[in-house]
C-alpha cells in the first residue's frame, strides 16, 4: 500500500481544524533506489487536488501523480505511466485539467506517422480510472522533430492551447503555437491556419515557455505565448486572436546586458485588459514582474526583486498566478551565498503584489523562501497555482539539482516560516527550511520593450493511437514535511 | 508599439500603471499630475545581429551571428527655451558576444545519464540499460 494511505495517521489529519501546509516528494520506485526526477508541471482540479507530472521515472517514461488537497495520494489509478506505442520513452512536460474534469497530458516522445521522429504525445484521462478518453500525437508535417518545453499547455472551454519548438531543418529553431480539440486531440484552427510561429535568427532558438488563452475586453478569444531567445537576452509575447489573422508580437529586454541570458518565466491573465509576465536576468539574481496591456503589449507597470549575494540564476521562474482579489504571485529561484557558503546553493522564493504593483508584506516580510542548507543543491520552481479559496499557494519543481520532484502547499498569508528549524516530517536527503529572512530588495524595474523575432504561420498534424493503454505506477508514495 | 514612459516626482522611470497607482482615474492622454513628466524617444531600437565576414557567394542566413548590439536607455534631462525640463531617452549601443546554450532537452538527457552513472550497474534493469545506452549514443551524436 502506498505510504500516502498512512499519511493522515502519521502526521495528523491536515485540514481537520487548523489546516497546515506541506511539502511532499512523490515517487514511484520500482527498483528500491532513490525516488527521482523533476516535477515539470501541475494543474489544480476543482476540488483543489493537484495533478502533476514528472519528466520521467526510472522506467524511462513520463508519469502522472494525483495528490489530494491534504497531501495524501489520490486514487491508485491516477498514478499513471505514459508509455508510447512506438519503441522509445516519453518525457511528460505538461498537464492541464479540462472543464469536464478530464486530465490532459503533453510530452515528447516517438510518434508514428510513417517516419521516425520526435513529436508530442497527448492524452486525455478520466480521473479515477486507467482509461484514456483518447490518445494522440502532434507533429510537424515538414518532417522536423518537435519538442515541448516548459509549462506548455492550458485549456479553455473545449480546446487545449499549447506551444512547442522545432528545428526547421536548415537554419533555426522556431516556437509554434497550436490548438487542439479536447474531445479527440485533433488539431484545430488557431488564427486562420493550424499554427502561428515565432522565429529567431540562425542558431537563435526561440523557446516557448508558457501558453494561455483568455478573452479580451470585447469578449474575443486570444491565445498568448511567452518565449525567450537563447542568445539575445530577450523575452517576448505573441498573441493570436482565435479565428482571425490578428497577431501581436513584442519583445522585452532585461535591464542589464551583463546577464548571460534571460531566464524562463511565464504569462497569465491579469484582467480583461492586461496580462502579467515574469522573467529574469540569469546571473543577476533579478526577477521581473511586468503588467502589460493586451491591446498593444505596452508596459503598464513593472517591478523587480533583487536577491542579495547572488552568484547565478534565477534559472527558472514559474508563470505568475493571480487570486480572486487580483493579487499576483511570482515564484522563482536564486543561487547565492547569503545564508549558505556554497555559491551554487539554490532556493525557491515567492512574493505577492496587488494589481497596482504594491508588493505585499506578509507576516512581516515580502519574500518567502523554501531552501535546503545542503551545499550545491539547486532548487527550481516550474509552476504555481492558487487554491480556490485563495488561502494556499501551490508550487511544483525540483530540489537537489533536479533529482527530487516536489510539490509545496504554502499559506498565502505568509505564515508557516521558521528561520531556524527544519520542517518536520520525513522528507529524505535534505532538511527543508521555510524562511522569511532572505536578503532582497523590491524596486521599480527597468526592462524595455523592443522588437525581436518574426512571425509566421504553419501547420501541425495529428495521428491517433500513439500511447499504450495506461498502467498504474508501481509502488507510488510520498514523503511529507509539514508547514505550520 | 508606441511606448508610454514617464518619470515620477522622484525622477524614477515609470509607466501608466505607476501613475494610476497614485491617481486611479488618470488615463493615457490625460494631463499629467503635478511632478510627472513624459519621456520622449521612448521606443527602443531593434537588436542588431553582427555576422562574421562572408565569403563571396556565401549564404549569410546560414552563418551564425557572432555578436549582437542592443541599446540601453539613459535618461536625459534638458531645458527648452521656455525653461521647461524635457525628459527623453538616449539609447546607448552595447555590443556583446553571443553565447549559445545547449538545448534544454539535451541538458536534461545529460542529467538523466548522470543519474544512471551514480547507480550500481548491477541494479539496472534491461529497460534501464537500454535507455542508458540510447542516451549515451544520442548525446555523443549531439
Amino acid at each position: 500500500m502506498p505510504l500516502g494511505a498512512f499519511k493522515a495517521t502519521i502526521f495528523g489529519a491536515a485540514g481537520g481544524g487548523g489546516e497546515s501546509g506541506w511539502v511532499i516528494q512523490p515517487y514511484s520506485d520500482t527498483t528500491g533506489s532513490s525516488p527521482t526526477y523533476w516535477m515539470y508541471d501541475m494543474a489544480l482540479a476543482s476540488d483543489d487536488s493537484i495533478w502533476a507530472t514528472t519528466l520521467t521515472n526510472f522506467s524511462g517514461n513520463g508519469v502522472t501523480f494525483h495528490i489530494n488537497a491534504d497531501g495524501t495520494l489520490a486514487a491508485d489509478n491516477d498514478q499513471k505511466v505514459i508509455d508510447p506505442t512506438q519503441s522509445g520513452s516519453t518525457d511528460t512536460r505538461g498537464i492541464a485539467v479540462a472543464a469536464n474534469g478530464d486530465v490532459i497530458t503533453v510530452g515528447g516522445g516517438p510518434i508514428n506517422d510513417g517516419s521516425s521522429r520526435t513529436g508530442l504525445l497527448t492524452t486525455a484521462n478520466t480521473p479515477g480510472t486507467l482509461v484514456q478518453d483518447w490518445d494522440n500525437s502532434l507533429f510537424s508535417p515538414v518532417g522536423a522533430a518537435g519538442y515541448a518545453y516548459q509549462t506548455p499547455i492550458r485549456t479553455k472551454g473545449t480546446s487545449g492551447y499549447g506551444c512547442w519548438y522545432y528545428y526547421d531543418g536548415s537554419t533555426k529553431y522556431i516556437s509554434e503555437m497550436w490548438r487542439i480539440s479536447l474531445s479527440d486531440g485533433a488539431e484545430q484552427t488557431l488564427g486562420t491556419t493550424d499554427s502561428w510561429r515565432v522565429e529567431g535568427s540562425y542558431a537563435d532558438t526561440i523557446y516557448p515557455v508558457s501558453a494561455i488563452a483568455c478573452d479580451d475586453a470585447s469578449g474575443d478569444e486570444w491565445m498568448y505565448i511567452q518565449w525567450r531567445s537563447s542568445a539575445h537576452r530577450y523575452v517576448g509575447i505573441q498573441g493570436v486572436k482565435v479565428g482571425t489573422g490578428t497577431t501581436f508580437r513584442q519583445g522585452y529586454l532585461s535591464a542589464s546586458s551583463t546577464g548571460s541570458v534571460t531566464s524562463n518565466g511565464g504569462i497569465c491573465e491579469a484582467d480583461a485588459n492586461n496580462l502579467y509576465m515574469t522573467w529574469g536576468d540569469n546571473g543577476q539574481g533579478r526577477l521581473y514582474m511586468v503588467k502589460v496591456a493586451k491591446s498593444d503589449m505596452s508596459i503598464q507597470w513593472q517591478r523587480e526583486i533583487q536577491i542579495g549575494s547572488s552568484t547565478a540564476g534565477p534559472d527558472y521562474i514559474a508563470p505568475p498566478v493571480t487570486d480572486s482579489s487580483g493579487n499576483v504571485y511570482a515564484v522563482f529561484n536564486s543561487r547565492d551565498t547569503q545564508q549558505f557558503s556554497s555559491a551554487n546553493n539554490g532556493s525557491v522564493h515567492w512574493a505577492k503584489w496587488d494589481s497596482s504593483g504594491n508588493v505585499q508584506t506578509l507576516d512581516g516580510t515580502t519574500l518567502k523562501t523554501l531552501t535546503t542548507p545542503t551545499a550545491s543543491q539547486q532548487a527550481y520552481p516550474m509552476r504555481a497555482e492558487i487554491s480556490s479559496d485563495d488561502n494556499w499557494l501551490y508550487i511544483c519543481g525540483a530540489f537537489e539539482s533536479g533529482n527530487r520532484p516536489f510539490l509545496a502547499k504554502l499559506p498565502t498569508d505568509g505564515t508557516g516560516t521558521d528561520n531556524s528549524t527544519a520542517l518536520s516530517g520525513n522528507f529524505p536527503g535534505d532538511d527543508l527550511y521555510y524562511k522569511n529572512n532572505w536578503t532582497h530588495s523590491e524596486n521599480p524595474a527597468t526592462s524595455v520593450a523592443s522588437g525581436h523575432g518574426s512571425g509566421g504561420t504553419g501547420s501541425v498534424s495529428t495521428y491517433t493511437g500513439q500511447v499504450e493503454d495506461h498502467v498504474a505506477q508501481a509502488n507510488p508514495g510520498i514523503y511529507l514535511d509539514e508547514v505550520s | 508599439m508606441s511606448s508610454h514612459v514617464y518619470v515620477n516626482p522622484e525622477n524614477i522611470v515609470s509607466y501608466p500603471g505607476d501613475i494610476q497607482r497614485e491617481h486611479p482615474d488618470w488615463q493615457v492622454g490625460d494631463e499629467l499630475p503635478d511632478g510627472w513628466h513624459e519621456v520622449g524617444n521612448a521606443d527602443c531600437p531593434d537588436l542588431i545581429l553582427i555576422y562574421p565576414e562572408f565569403e563571396e557567394g556565401q549564404d549569410e542566413t546560414n552563418t551564425t551571428p557572432v555578436k549582437a548590439t542592443r541599446y540601453e536607455a539613459e535618461l536625459s534631462v534638458t531645458t527648452d527655451e521656455n525653461g521647461v525640463s524635457v525628459y527623453s531617452f538616449i539609447w546607448n549601443p552595447v555590443t556583446y558576444d553571443i553565447v549559445y546554450e545547449p538545448l534544454p532537452h539535451e541538458k536534461e538527457k545529460q542529467r538523466k545519464l548522470d543519474a544512471y552513472k551514480l547507480r550500481d550497474p548491477a541494479s539496472l534493469s534491461a529497460v534501464e540499460i537500454n535507455e542508458y545506452e540510447k542516451l549515451s549514443q544520442e548525446l555523443e551524436e549531439a
